[in-house]
C-alpha cells in the first residue's frame, strides 16, 4: 500500500467521520446536540462569527482566486 | 436561566489565526498570511475592546437579495476562469458583506452554559476535525519533504484537476455559497436547548 493510498484513505475516513457526526446528532438527540444546534450556540459570540466566516471565505479564495 | 458572565479575555480564535498566519508565512503564501494576520488582529482588538468595532445592529438581507446575490455570483465563478478579476473581484464584495453582516454585537452580560448535549457534540467535532487536518497536514509535509505530490497529495492537489472545469466549479460555488448564506443568517441560540 504506497503513502497515497494511505493518504486516500485518511481523506475518506475523514469525510465519513463528518457524515456520521452529523447524522449522529439528528439520530441521537439524547446523547449529542445536533450540528445545527451547536452552531447556533457557538455563533452567540462575535470572535466565533467572524473566526467561521474567515475560514469560509479563505476556501473561496484559496480555491478560486489564489493561484 | 442559567449562564456565565461573559468576561472579557482573548479569544482562542486570536491564537488559531495567530498560528495559522506564522504557518503562511513559513509556506510563503504572501496573501494568505496577510489574510489571517489582519484577522489576528481585528479578533484581538475584539477581545479587549469589543465596543470600538462594535455595533448593535444586525444586518440582515431579504432572502430574495440573497438569491440574486448568490446567483450572480455563482455565474462569475462558474463562466469566468479561476484566478480572474470579476472572480477576485466577486469574492472581495462577499467577503465584505459577510463582514458586515456577522460583526455585530449581541451586548449580552451571560452567555448560556454549554449543555452536556453540546459537550458531547463538541468533542465528537473536534475528533473529526482535528483527524482530518492530521491527514493533510501529513500530506503536505510529506510534498514538501520528497517534492512529490502524487505520492502526497493534499486536497487542494486532489481538487485541483475538477476546479478547472466549469462544473466542478459550479459544484463548488453551490455549496460555498449555500454554506456562507448559512452562516451569515443563522440565528443564534440564546436559550439554552
Amino acid at each position: 500500500m504506497s503513502t497515497r493510498d494511505l493518504i486516500l484513505i485518511g481523506y475518506a475516513l475523514s469525510l465519513i467521520g463528518i457524515f456520521l457526526a452529523w447524522l449522529a446528532g439528528r439520530r441521537m438527540p439524547h446523547r449529542l446536540a445536533s450540528a445545527g444546534n451547536l452552531l447556533a450556540h457557538m455563533m452567540q459570540t462575535r470572535s466565533t462569527r467572524f473566526g467561521l466566516l474567515v475560514v469560509w471565505w479563505w476556501l473561496g479564495w484559496h480555491y478560486l482566486a489564489s493561484d | 436561566m442559567s449562564g456565565i458572565p461573559i468576561r472579557r479575555r482573548v479569544s482562542p480564535w486570536v491564537v488559531l489565526f495567530g498560528v495559522i498566519a506564522t504557518w503562511h508565512v513559513w509556506r510563503g503564501a504572501g496573501v494568505d498570511s496577510v489574510i489571517f494576520a489582519v484577522a489576528t488582529v481585528l479578533l484581538a482588538v475584539e477581545s479587549i475592546r469589543p465596543d470600538w468595532l462594535g455595533t448593535r445592529h444586525r444586518v440582515r438581507v431579504n432572502g430574495r437579495v440573497g438569491l440574486v446575490v448568490c446567483l450572480l455570483a455563482a455565474a462569475v465563478f462558474v463562466l469566468t476562469p479561476r484566478y480572474s478579476p470579476p472572480t477576485i473581484a466577486v469574492l472581495v464584495v462577499l467577503g465584505v458583506g459577510a463582514f458586515f453582516m456577522a460583526w455585530y454585537h449581541m451586548h449580552q452580560r451571560y452567555r448560556p452554559q454549554l449543555t452536556r448535549l453540546q459537550r458531547n457534540a463538541i468533542h465528537v467535532w473536534l475528533i473529526v476535525v482535528t483527524f482530518l487536518l492530521l491527514v493533510e497536514f501529513a500530506a503536505y509535509m510529506g510534498a514538501t519533504a520528497s517534492g512529490s505530490d502524487e505520492r502526497f497529495p493534499t486536497i487542494t492537489v486532489l481538487l485541483d484537476p475538477s476546479f478547472d472545469h466549469p462544473w466542478g466549479r459550479a459544484l463548488f460555488a453551490a455549496g460555498w455559497l449555500l454554506g456562507g448564506w448559512a452562516l451569515v443568517t443563522v440565528s443564534p441560540r440564546v436559550d439554552a436547548p
